[in-house]
């Protein structure tokens, strides 16, 4: 996967820029608040097709522009592929693919693949079960159009059921539709504890060597799914036996739903744990050993995704180069300049080594314009 | 800024439209206080007309004038087939295709508990004494494939088969000329579930 060019105009600061990147190492050098990181969310909106940063996507285009334009010319499969987004300031969206209107964007997602790390991915170790399955959820999505559907379809389905569960608690309603709400729960709910066992697993082995990599063989990593069901080990193995398992734990805990008016078995109170040398990373890790996990979960996923459409995705890394010791900087050089396109933004260049520098293209981004440095 | 009371009054009536925000609502407005006042008479007339007349059809629940709506006093339509529809504009939209010739039976709404619709505020009870009073051969259920849609659907299809009636749902998937590649994961999900023999 490689990013021949990337074009924008009306984009957050920049009312127009272009870059042409280099195949490997791409770095963006600026003070802050200068749009290093707005260049890292163009390549990302266009992959996943939403803002990489909780922002509503009216806030994308420029202040005061009509209209803003993505425009990325990449190579994939051997093939290249030009990519174009318009997002008007009243909400219409226009995607072209090589100049043909799409009329299903959602089968696009990800077409263009980028694992981005950021200062962020902290509270993957250190935060909320949320914050985790968010992770799981963004990005299992961009792997997968079917997941990313019955996400949307399990959240409502969950909404409909806890709202019926409230009214019948209030007196409003019957509970005469709850096997069928019930049975819509069970059918996406299946399909995401599926999913995400699978993606856990997946990234469960490849985390191990990543993170014996980073460390120098000093420390192993592992993850563990703990799905949001009663059940212990081990979980089951197809769609099916999750519907059946997500099923039962529903008409057992149906008394105490009624009681407390929510629903409390699902993917929605999925969590994963993970382990440093065998030990909780959450509560027993250093932060430095805690930052270390992230990156090696991050990495894991660049290597996932190469597994998976054969080639290694963009990497983005915003923020978190110059935070690393000097030693995982190098480990992650290392890791990731042989075949992936890289672009990491940074405040000076105290960060990198000679050898890094000679080969890796450098951006000036100063107030929205940004310039290749010869 | 301040428009004069009427004025002011009527861009309130218009901003209570569904789509319609307060910058189109002053647009419409003013456009409207410009016609032609005989224009202006008759789209008042027209919606107090479509108003006072309007009515639903006592056996489909579709809109009509008549106690019976056109497609439900036409003789020529099969009545043992009744297709399930979640609004009027389904009927409208499927009678487009020139293909269907039964009856229709519109719900007005799908349950949906977030927004306080329960069965017991869709058109159903009406639906099951429909169904045990004209035994139909087969009811086609073409609620929309979304949650409410699909949850609709199977509460339907559980409230009728004990009456033994033959309840089949519309298939979903692939546009005409459609493209795999392109088509979305769930599009091709339902159109692969839908498949039919050859």
């Amino acid at each position: 996967m490689q990013l021949h060019a990337l074009r924008l105009s009306g984009f957050r600061n920049y009312t127009r820029a272009h870059i042409e990147p280099s195949p490997r190492v791409n770095i963006l050098l600026g003070e802050n608040a200068q749009g290093k990181t707005n260049l890292l969310e163009a390549i990302y909106y266009l992959s996943a097709f939403r803002p990489l940063r909780p922002v509503r996507e009216a806030d994308l285009i420029q202040w005061g522009a009509q209209e803003m334009r993505l425009t990325a010319q990449y190579e994939t499969d051997g093939l290249t592929d030009e990519l174009q987004i318009r997002l008007h300031a009243q909400g219409k969206r226009v995607i072209t693919l090589n100049e043909q209107p799409v009329a299903r964007p959602s089968a696009l997602v990800g077409r263009l693949s980028v694992v981005c790390f950021t200062a962020n991915d902290l509270t993957l170790i250190r935060g909320e079960p949320a914050d985790r399955r968010r992770f799981l959820d963004t990005e299992i999505s961009l792997l997968s159009p079917r997941y990313a559907h019955a996400v949307a379809h399990y959240r409502r389905a969950l909404e409909q059921r806890n709202n019926l569960l409230r009214a019948y608690l209030e007196g409003a309603a019957s509970l005469e539709s709850l096997p069928e709400w019930n049975a819509q729960l069970v059918k996406y709910g299946a399909r995401l504890f599926q999913a995400r066992r699978q993606f856990l697993e997946r990234l469960n082995t490849l985390a191990e060597t990543t993170h014996r990599a980073l460390t120098r063989r000093a420390e192993s990593l592992q993850l563990q799914y703990q799905p949001g069901l009663p059940v212990r080990a081990p979980l089951p193995e197809k769609e099916e036996d999750w519907a059946d398992a997500l099923m039962s734990a529903l008409h057992q805990s149906a008394g105490e739903e009624l009681r407390r008016a929510t629903t409390l078995y699902g993917p929605h109170r999925d969590d994963f744990q993970i382990l440093v040398q065998g030990y909780e990373a959450r509560l027993f890790a250093s932060q430095g050993q805690q930052r270390t996990c992230a990156l090696s979960l991050r990495l894991s996923e660049v290597a996932l995704v190469e597994s998976i459409r054969h080639a290694p995705p963009i990497v983005l890394l915003d923020d978190v180069f110059s935070d690393l010791d000097p030693a995982r900087r190098q480990s992650l050089v290392a890791y990731l300049t042989p075949r992936t396109q890289t672009f990491i933004t940074c405040t000076d260049l105290s960060a990198f080594d000679e050898a890094t520098l000679r080969d890796a293209a450098q951006f000036e981004v100063r107030e929205g314009t940004v310039s290749r440095h010869a | 800024m301040l428009f004069p009371p009427a004025l002011r009054q009527l861009m309130q009536q218009l901003e209570r439209l569904p789509g319609v925000g307060a910058r189109s609502a002053q647009r419409l407005a003013l456009y409207l206080i410009r016609r032609p006042e005989e224009e202006t008479r008759r789209l008042a007339e027209s919606l107090i007309l479509a108003r006072e007349r309007t009515r639903l059809c006592q056996r489909c629940f579709f809109l009509s004038e008549a106690e019976l709506c056109e497609l439900c006093s036409d003789p020529s339509r099969e009545s043992e087939v009744i297709c399930v529809v979640a609004d009027p504009r389904d009927v409208v939209a499927l009678e487009r295709l020139e293909q269907y010739r039964g009856l229709y039976h519109v719900l007005h709404g799908l349950i949906s508990p977030a927004e306080g619709v329960q069965p017991e505020d869709l058109r159903l009870r009406e639906l099951v004494e429909r169904v045990r009073a004209e035994t139909p051969r087969e009811v086609i259920l073409a609620t929309p494939a979304n949650v409410e849609g699909d949850a609709t659907a199977l509460y339907i299809a559980r409230l009728l088969k004990s009456m033994g009636v033959r309840v089949t749902r519309i298939a979903y998937g692939m546009p005409v000329g459609g493209e795999l590649d392109y088509a979305d994961a769930a599009t091709l999900g339902y159109a692969l579930s839908g498949r039919q023999e050859m």
